[in-house]
């Protein structure tokens, strides 16, 4: 009793078991995924990608931003459902695969020569050909028109207590084709674990690098400074070429230097540097021009060009003015009562003024170079109103610095993906069946085949083998 | 007067009478008009391989860097599809040239309406001047026609696949056996598909080289990527589930019509990184 119900309980795991390998084994399932892939792609090309909030409530509404933030829609590609995806995808060809295997093999490899008649009879393609010669010849023949058509063959002479002393001919050619989707699909696997290894350990970023400011890689520990920063121009004014001259120093060594430019990065030590773009500062300027203005006469008193955090004394004023801070355009973050940069454009520049009167700090003023916004805060305990006059910001380099070990097996699957491609489609597995039976004076020949793909070409081929006799 | 817009409108005369011919050589099923209507696309073919030299030695550089140019590219590309099934199947095909030509007709067209911007000689931009840009465009776009030419023969085919059913001499009759379309079309898309794929790698190790990285989601790679799924799809239906005649036509249909959006909507609609072509 206890072992029957032992073997049903069995049972059942096995067809639960069974229940779960055929479901993500089929066809049908990577053809689904197929689609829904598809369909979640389309998605994240009309919902544009990695805007703030405020922004997409704008464009939707409160209620739709609730689903659209639920289902991670902002971050499409990287969601949890579309990373589910992908998951399902490279497990239903692991399963798939690991299913199709052993058939895949056997077409591949099993050489066939022990057949009868009747089977090749029962072929779509067989011929049926009437030989002026005996067996031998027969053979002889098929053997140097198969080579011809490139066939491989293996030949088995019957032993007589087979009835007659027929003789069975298995051909073949373009067996790699069989294993062109095999290649494929191990290809994509590849592909996607390189993916998994850049997004779990390859970073990119973005940094803004001014010319004498070098940039510390603390992932490599090491510094590259920006040795020259120029822009070439064609005839029509438009831009032609931007080039960065840039230099590494490890441990305050210079290891080396290279001038790059869009299409021609710089490599070292498996980072790699990038032109990606380049502006004006957003943060900062090399000087700023502040007009003081005497309140009581109104008269402009003095003109002073100000380095970036640089304090400097006012001569017969008894000010001391520092610019600690800039933006390119300036915003206010209520919540965090802070002053930034909405944007790298120069739509509103403004600096930060550090005012020491007397020896005393009483004011750090933002003052706007727009002109409608001048003296927009006029500072009480100063004699003096203060005003940006003109500014000029560094250009910056953008480079971009990326690292990514992931990126090998990517290109390791692409090329293998590219073998397997071609391997399936234009390498075709074509087989043939021959049984040669002598009779009196002359012998029939049965002639059958098969092939994996291009029948048309199949049919082709066999009839002008056909035809030869 | 010589230069390449001249050449381009000479060329969409060409095709416009060659595929003219077709259908005339459909209705009226005299071999002569076969003839006429197959020389006149080779006619076609010489005069879109000199747009393509002139346009070469305009801008000094592959002649493919905008959207006008790559139509110019794809037709030539397309009618050589075609010229190459006309010398392999002997003019047994030629009735396809009906379809096909009419593609190629409306793509110089189309690249001809094009708002000036699109067809100007502009110098390359930096983004562009890499020697990755020709063998991305050229495979890519020979993935393209091979769909092309696979979106005819399916629309084809369902036209041939209805009038055999019925029985009755029609229309279509010059059209080739249905089967013999079903086979026709599959190979296309099997050439189509491994130079599209090819097309997106040699895309994804120039953005890996230019930008810091193989793959952004931006919409062109995203839709070349849907494109992708559609016919990696239709194989596994075909190859591995047996499908054949009007549902793998209807994946061809569909398969192109995204092909389409990828070209030309994502270009339109959709702003992103590829935004030049």
């Amino acid at each position: 009793m206890e072992t029957a119900a032992q073997t049903e309980v069995g049972s059942r795991q096995r067809g639960v078991y069974l229940k779960v390998y055929d479901f993500f084994s089929s066809v049908k399932l990577a053809v689904v995924v197929f689609f829904l892939l598809a369909t979640g792609s389309i998605l994240g090309t009309v919902i544009e990608q990695g805007l703030d909030p405020q922004e997409y409530i704008e464009r939707y509404g409160e209620k739709w931003y609730y689903w659209i933030n639920l289902f991670n829609l902002t971050n499409l590609y990287h969601s949890w459902w579309f990373t589910l995806l992908l998951a399902l995808l490279a497990t239903n060809l692991a399963v798939c695969l690991s299913k199709r295997l052993p058939s895949i093999w056997r077409a591949y490899y099993v050489v066939d020569c022990d057949f009868t008649h009747n089977l090749v009879q029962n072929l779509k393609n067989c011929t049926i050909i009437k030989f002026q010669g005996n067996a031998e010849e027969a053979k002889h023949k098929i053997a140097s028109l198969l080579k011809g058509h490139k066939y491989k063959l293996w030949v088995e002479n019957n032993p007589p207590e087979n009835s007659a002393e027929d003789i069975s001919i298995f051909a073949a050619k373009g067996r790699i084709g069989r294993l062109g989707s095999t290649i494929t699909h191990i290809s994509i696997f590849i592909i996607l674990t390189g993916t998994v290894v850049s997004s779990a350990i390859g970073f990119r970023s973005f940094y803004p690098v001014y010319e004498g400011q070098p940039l510390y890689v603390p992932q490599g520990d090491f510094y590259v400074s920006l040795d020259k920063f120029w822009i070439d121009y064609n005839e029509n004014g438009s831009i032609k070429d931007y080039f960065s001259k840039l230099s590494v120093v490890d441990h305050g060594k210079k290891m080396m230097t290279k001038t790059i430019q869009v299409n021609d990065p710089l490599q070292y030590k498996g980072f790699w540097f990038y032109q990606s773009s380049y502006g004006l500062a957003w943060d900062r300027v090399d000087k700023a021009l502040i007009r003081i203005i005497d309140k009581k006469s109104g008269k402009i008193v003095v003109e002073e060009a100000l380095d970036f955090r640089k304090e400097k004394e006012i001569k017969g004023t008894g000010l001391r003015l520092n610019v600690t801070n800039f933006v390119s355009h300036f915003a206010y973050d209520a919540q965090r009562k802070q002053v930034y940069a909405k944007s790298p454009e120069h739509e509103n520049p403004a600096v930060q003024l550090e005012i020491v009167e007397d020896g005393n700090l009483i004011a750090t003023p933002w003052l706007f170079y727009d002109p409608k916004l001048h003296n927009m805060f006029p500072i009480e305990k100063s004699k003096f109103d203060f005003i940006l006059a003109d500014y000029r910001s560094p250009q910056y380099s953008g480079l971009q610095m990326a690292k990514d070990p992931g990126v090998n097996l990517v290109w390791i699957g692409s090329g293998l993906l590219m073998a397997g491609l071609f391997i399936s489609f234009f390498i075709f597995h074509r087989r043939l069946w021959i049984k040669i039976e002598p009779s009196e004076k002359s012998a029939l020949i049965y002639l059958g085949g098969l092939t994996n793909k291009d029948s048309y070409g199949f049919e082709k081929e066999l009839k002008s083998i056909v035809e030869s006799f | 007067m010589f230069n390449s817009f001249f050449l381009s409108d000479i060329l969409l005369w060409v095709y416009l009478i060659a595929s003219c011919c077709y259908i005339v050589y459909m209705a009226l099923k005299k071999d002569w008009i076969g003839h006429l209507a197959f020389a006149l696309t080779v006619l076609g073919w010489l005069v879109n391989t000199a747009a393509l030299v002139v346009r070469t030695i305009e801008t000094g550089r592959a002649p493919y860097a905008n959207l006008y140019e790559t139509m110019v590219l794809l037709s030539w590309l397309v009618i050589m599809g075609y010229i190459a099934i006309e010398l392999k199947y002997s003019s047994r095909l030629r009735i396809v040239g009906a379809v096909i030509v009419t593609l190629a007709f409306l793509a110089i067209g189309a690249a001809a309406m094009l708002p000036y911007r699109y067809q100007a000689i502009e110098p390359l931009i930096p983004a562009l001047q890499s020697n990755w840009l020709i063998l991305h465009v050229i495979t890519t776009f020979v993935g393209y026609a091979g769909f092309a030419i696979a979106f005819g023969i399916g629309i084809m085919y369902l036209l041939k696949e209805r009038s055999e059913q019925r029985g009755k001499p029609s229309f279509f009759d010059r059209f080739p056996s249905s089967e013999l379309l079903d086979d026709l079309n599959y190979k296309f898309i099997a050439i189509g598909f491994p130079f599209v794929t090819l097309g997106i790698i040699l895309g994804a190790i120039w953005a890996n080289y230019a930008w810091g990285g193989y793959w952004s989601w931006d919409p062109k790679e995203t839709w070349s990527l849907i494109v992708w799924f559609i016919y990696a799809g239709y194989f596994h239906g075909r190859l591995v589930r047996g499908w054949r005649g009007r549902k793998t036509a209807y994946f061809s249909i569909i398969g192109f019509i995204a092909v389409v959006f990828l070209y030309w909507g994502v270009s339109f609609v959709l702003p992103g990184l590829h935004a030049y072509a």
